[in-house]
């Protein structure tokens, strides 16, 4: 048995009203999309969501057998996360860490990889999701651009865990269509092309997989739009929870941050699903709701999305590129 | 561990943790001083000890003329961290963020938080600064 025992999302201080940029910019206006303090990264975002995650554990940091990450807006080549999320936490030494990238199944690709590592060493895993997708003004995605973390911590049991693991799926195509160079805004295709061959031949097989007959209540998905989280969804009626319209375009870690939304808000004894859409297919997981959810112990996603302040276009633009200078000279 | 090559293995950077004075109690953070600053004691033995998140402003100067590329006004702030145990706090120096000015004023608590110090190149080096908590902004 591997379940999932503590918790936790980040989202940054600041939001962009999406209606300012479409002011300036044309395209849509609705909602707001989470925008990171100049001197956040994706390193510290991270930490902050593990940290929640760890409060509600009864993990200490030097305790993890393993580190993995999940991220497609990781600005850097070599440099990578998960290691320095494990030092921060104090899990150094004979600790695994791995990033995981290139697609939004990342994160149902880091949740799979950790439940096996916990099955088969015995030892919590902290799952990370963290992205901070870029925003080019030339670009109909500025406005969606988004931010946030999401954390959860597996082990092989728990006095009052959060969730069970029930089944996962995986259902690898090839197809790519949504893709995105380092830094740059994404470049989508034909929607209906897409609807048809990717999300509509990927997320419903690996959703079947996780489910194996199942009857999920609640539901998370990461996806490239909103309208393809919808869509990886389409063949299961089942009550959406998402962070999007709050956050914006999250990337991989809207998985994550969206399932801490989920077991925090959520009743305990239902099946909920994650599912994850992007380039070359889709993955998905099935849990089982347990006891442990809720918000105790640790700030909730709900506290971060009503903890806001309004920042302005200029700054949704500014703050995501790289901090040069900040208080300190560089060598 | 990322951080600049002359203190990359500081694990203070990173980590609450103080180093207590063995003669008089006094903590130091983040440096660990080879000469108590206080009662004077050398080579002063000082111990780890680990340090709460939260403390408390004792005094602050806000910075409002400063290089482009860095946002002003810039509060900066004295704040005494407590021992997770027993002993007297830390007195810290650090910078404030995500807090505006009317947030703030000597006895306000603030949390430590991990964050973007500065950038050695290219790449982020990240530490602690201050900021009001943040459920406090709901």
């Amino acid at each position: 048995m591997v379940v999932i025992d503590g918790h936790g999302g980040y989202v940054p201080l600041y939001r962009v009203d999406r209606s300012e940029v479409a002011a300036q910019h044309g395209g849509r206006g609705r909602g707001e999309s989470a925008v990171p303090a100049r001197d956040e990264n994706h390193v510290t975002m991270a930490c902050e969501a593990a940290d929640n995650a760890l409060a509600r554990s009864g993990v200490e940091g030097g305790n993890l057998g393993a580190v993995v990450t999940a991220s497609v807006s990781d600005p850097f080549a070599e440099h990578g996360i998960a290691a320095h999320v494990a030092a921060r936490l104090g899990a150094t030494g004979g600790v695994r860490t791995t990033d995981l990238r290139g697609s939004r199944c990342a994160a149902t690709d880091a949740l799979a990889t950790a439940q096996e590592f916990v099955a088969a060493n015995d030892a919590p895993v902290l799952v990370v999701g963290v992205d901070v997708l870029p925003a080019d003004p030339e670009s109909d995605e500025v406005a969606e651009a988004g931010a946030g973390a999401g954390a959860v911590v597996l082990r092989p049991e728990a006095d009052s865990p959060a969730a069970e693991f029930a089944g996962v799926g995986q259902e690898t195509t090839g197809f790519v269509e949504h893709h995105r160079r380092h830094g740059e805004a994404g470049e989508t295709g034909d929607a209906k092309f897409e609807s048809r061959h990717g999300v509509g031949e990927a997320a419903p097989a690996a959703t079947e997989r996780a489910l194996d007959g199942a009857t999920p209540a609640k539901a998370v998905a990461a996806a490239p739009s909103d309208r393809l989280a919808g869509a990886a969804l389409g063949g299961v009626d089942v009550e959406q929870v998402s962070t999007r319209d709050r956050v914006g375009d999250a990337g991989a870690a809207a998985a994550v941050l969206d399932l801490a939304h989920l077991l925090e808000t959520t009743e305990a004894g239902e099946t909920a699903l994650v599912v994850a859409y992007g380039a070359g297919g889709a993955g998905a997981v099935a849990l089982e709701t347990a006891e442990g959810v809720g918000t105790a112990d640790a700030k909730s996603v709900a506290t971060y999305l009503d903890a806001s302040e309004e920042t302005t276009y200029a700054k949704h633009l500014e703050y995501r590129e790289p901090v040069e200078y900040e208080g300190v000279k560089t060598p | 561990m990322s951080g600049p090559r002359y203190e990359r293995t500081r694990r203070q950077d990173q980590h609450l943790i103080g180093f207590e004075c063995q003669a008089c109690g006094w903590v130091s953070f983040p440096e660990e001083k080879r000469t108590c600053k206080r009662c004077g004691d050398a080579p002063a033995e000082m111990t780890e000890v680990q340090l709460q998140e939260r403390g408390e402003i004792q005094t602050f100067v806000v910075q409002q003329y400063l290089p482009d590329d860095i946002e002003t006004p810039q509060p900066v702030a004295i704040v005494d961290l407590p021992q997770a145990g027993e002993g007297e706090p830390a007195r810290a120096y650090g910078l404030l963020t995500e807090t505006d000015l009317e947030e703030i004023d000597v006895g306000t608590e603030v949390v430590a938080r991990f964050r973007e110090l500065f950038s050695d190149g290219e790449r982020p080096i990240n530490s602690f600064k201050f900021s009001v908590p943040r459920e406090e902004k709901a």
